[in-house]
């Protein structure tokens, strides 16, 4: 029981300070930035045709 | 004060010229940077409970749809509008932000749910699509607190309205695609966006019919008549609420024309009106109303709460996106409200956090800068204490008798978005705005010169010369609405700044707020 505690405190710390590193330094956004730019550069290469 | 004279450092620090995403976050003392670490994860957490099931449809969504792409930055909408917050204030903005990213997010997750395109051949999406009514952006979909077994998805909303909003970036392919079909680029972008979307084919096909409005301006009427062309096969309706909404002798056409747009509904999705289910989505209606006046009570006096971005654009959703029937902004505005008067109470009893200078804001606001006023409060001490965008009908409705509700429902029509003050004419956008700054006790006006707006435009000069006699202070801020390419934001806050620095002869509290550069960012 003991161990399985030391465990899941272990895991919540390591979750903790990876979820808060991406946070402080705004990881998550500097990722999105990159498939932001690859989307939109996908889009911009599509053919569309321009029709009502 | 977010600035440091010592080190020079100020929230200017946070902008990179070179990229669309902040350097990092700010560390706002150890209670404050975890409740925003607390709320980030809620939000990511929320996104990927309700959309994580509908990964493929959400990844297919990204390659098929432009306007998807600005939502992956859902975050950076919060971080926008809470940069150099603290205490209760970032409180009041997580608390009323997040509301609005929880209600798109289920909008999102019920285009993913139904779209055609999205899941072609699929009979469950067929059976949605059957079952839903689609609104076009500037109607609110207020008429469905009568229809309880249907579903409604605003189309604009969510292709136009919120990704401006969320992304400076996300109009102007669309607004280039339609100005290249051979519409006049001195048209407003707003509908000149959605008319974009549309000759690109880019609108979810989610429902049945459509629903739409007449707004009294040159862009939106070309807007409609394009819509109608494109959205060949689905039957549609205008809702047409009188432009003179003060005269009495309007209001019987108003109603009829509801009734017309009830009967509309109930012929094309084969259901009935519900009394019972109105009555509680109208008590809820007024509850929400309520709290939005209690907003205003408190930010009329010298200690005002929930300013700027945070009021004006959680009540504009909540009206025209939301249309009041989300419960969960309801269960927001009750903690919001509550806070703000403990809020109030605390700086009353201590005197603290009265504003340098108070303002409001005034006409058509540029969706791309939405936090332009918590910029102006940052970089200036100028509070917004309240936004022509929040002032949408607040009036309640009449529970209980029938014909009455209808003409209160009729009313909240008239006084929706763009028709209750720009569209309004001279009585509802001009003096209006002279009874709002006693009401609220300001003497600036930061005032959007949104430059493609004729209604706005017009009146111009009559601004300048009753502001001049009344001793209040306009501050003209240029912009495009949605084409950040006319006016970027640097050239809005160039605006402001040289007013600041030679009308009021100020220095700025944050100088590295005064100008850096943010084009590429959302």
């Amino acid at each position: 029981m003991k161990k399985l505690c030391v465990k899941a405190a272990l895991v919540i710390a390591s979750v903790f300070v990876v979820t808060f590193t991406a946070y402080i330094t705004n990881a998550d956004m500097k990722l999105v930035e990159k498939i932001y730019d690859w989307l939109i550069k996908y889009h911009d290469t599509k053919h569309v045709e321009e029709k009502l | 004060m977010t600035y440091d004279p010592k080190t020079g450092k100020g929230l200017g620090r946070f902008y990179d010229a070179d990229h669309r995403a902040l350097k990092y976050r700010e560390w706002r003392g150890a209670k404050d940077t975890f409740y925003d670490y607390a709320r980030w994860m809620k939000l990511y957490g929320f996104m990927a409970a309700e959309l994580g099931p509908y990964a493929p449809q959400m990844a297919r969504a990204m390659l098929r749809y432009r306007w998807m792409v600005p939502y992956l930055t859902a975050a950076n909408m919060m971080d926008r509008h809470t940069i150099g917050q603290s205490g209760k204030d970032l409180r009041y903005s997580h608390k009323q932000f997040y509301s609005v990213l929880h209600h798109s997010v289920i909008k999102v997750k019920e285009i993913l749910q139904r779209d055609e395109n999205l899941n072609p051949g699929s009979e469950r999406a067929r059976k949605l699509r059957e079952n839903t009514v689609m609104f076009d952006e500037m109607t609110p979909s207020l008429i469905m607190m009568g229809f309880p077994t249907l579903d409604w998805i605003d189309i604009a909303m969510m292709a136009v309205g919120m990704p401006s909003e969320v992304d400076q970036n996300s109009c102007m392919y669309y607004i280039d695609a339609i100005e290249h079909f051979g519409l006049a680029p001195d048209v407003c972008p707003e509908p000149a966006t959605e008319c974009g979307v549309a000759v690109v084919d880019d609108y979810a096909k989610v429902g049945k019919c459509y629903v739409t409005s007449s707004m009294p301006c040159d862009g939106a009427v070309q807007q409609t008549a394009l819509m109608s062309r494109y959205l060949k096969g689905v039957s549609i309706f205008q809702i047409t609420p009188p432009q003179r909404i003060n005269e009495p002798q309007v209001q019987e056409y108003a109603v009829k024309n509801l009734k017309k747009a009830i009967r509309f509904i109930e012929d094309e999705m084969g259901v009935k009106w519900d009394w019972d289910a109105f009555w509680k989505n109208a008590a809820m209606y007024n509850q929400m109303a309520e709290c939005m006046i209690e907003k205003w009570d408190v930010n009329s006096t010298d200690y005002p709460q929930v300013c700027g971005a945070a009021l004006a654009l959680q009540r504009e959703f909540e009206f025209m996106g939301a249309a009041c029937l989300d419960e969960y902004m309801l269960k927001t505005d009750r903690e919001v409200t509550k806070m703000m008067h403990k809020g109030y109470e605390y700086d009353l009893a201590h005197g603290t956090n009265k504003p340098k200078y108070r303002c409001i804001v005034w006409a058509c606001p540029a969706h791309y800068y939405t936090n332009f006023a918590n910029w102006a409060d940052l970089c200036w001490g100028v509070k917004c204490v309240n936004d022509m965008e929040a002032m949408l009908s607040y009036l309640p409705i009449t529970v209980g008798d029938q014909e009455q509700a209808l003409r209160d429902l009729a009313r909240c029509y008239e006084r929706m978005m763009m028709r209750s003050h720009t569209n309004g004419g001279y009585v509802n956008l001009l003096d209006e705005l002279w009874k709002m700054c006693d009401r609220f006790n300001v003497n600036i006006v930061i005032m959007y010169d949104h430059v493609s707006c004729r209604n706005v435009g017009g009146l111009h000069g009559l601004f300048e010369d009753e502001a001049r006699s009344r001793g209040i202070h306009l501050i003209w801020v240029p912009h495009d609405v949605m084409d950040p390419r006319t006016v970027s934001r640097r050239e809005m806050r160039d605006a402001f700044n040289k007013y600041m620095v030679n009308v009021f002869r100020e220095e700025p509290l944050d100088p590295t707020l005064l100008d850096y550069e943010d084009a590429l960012a959302w």
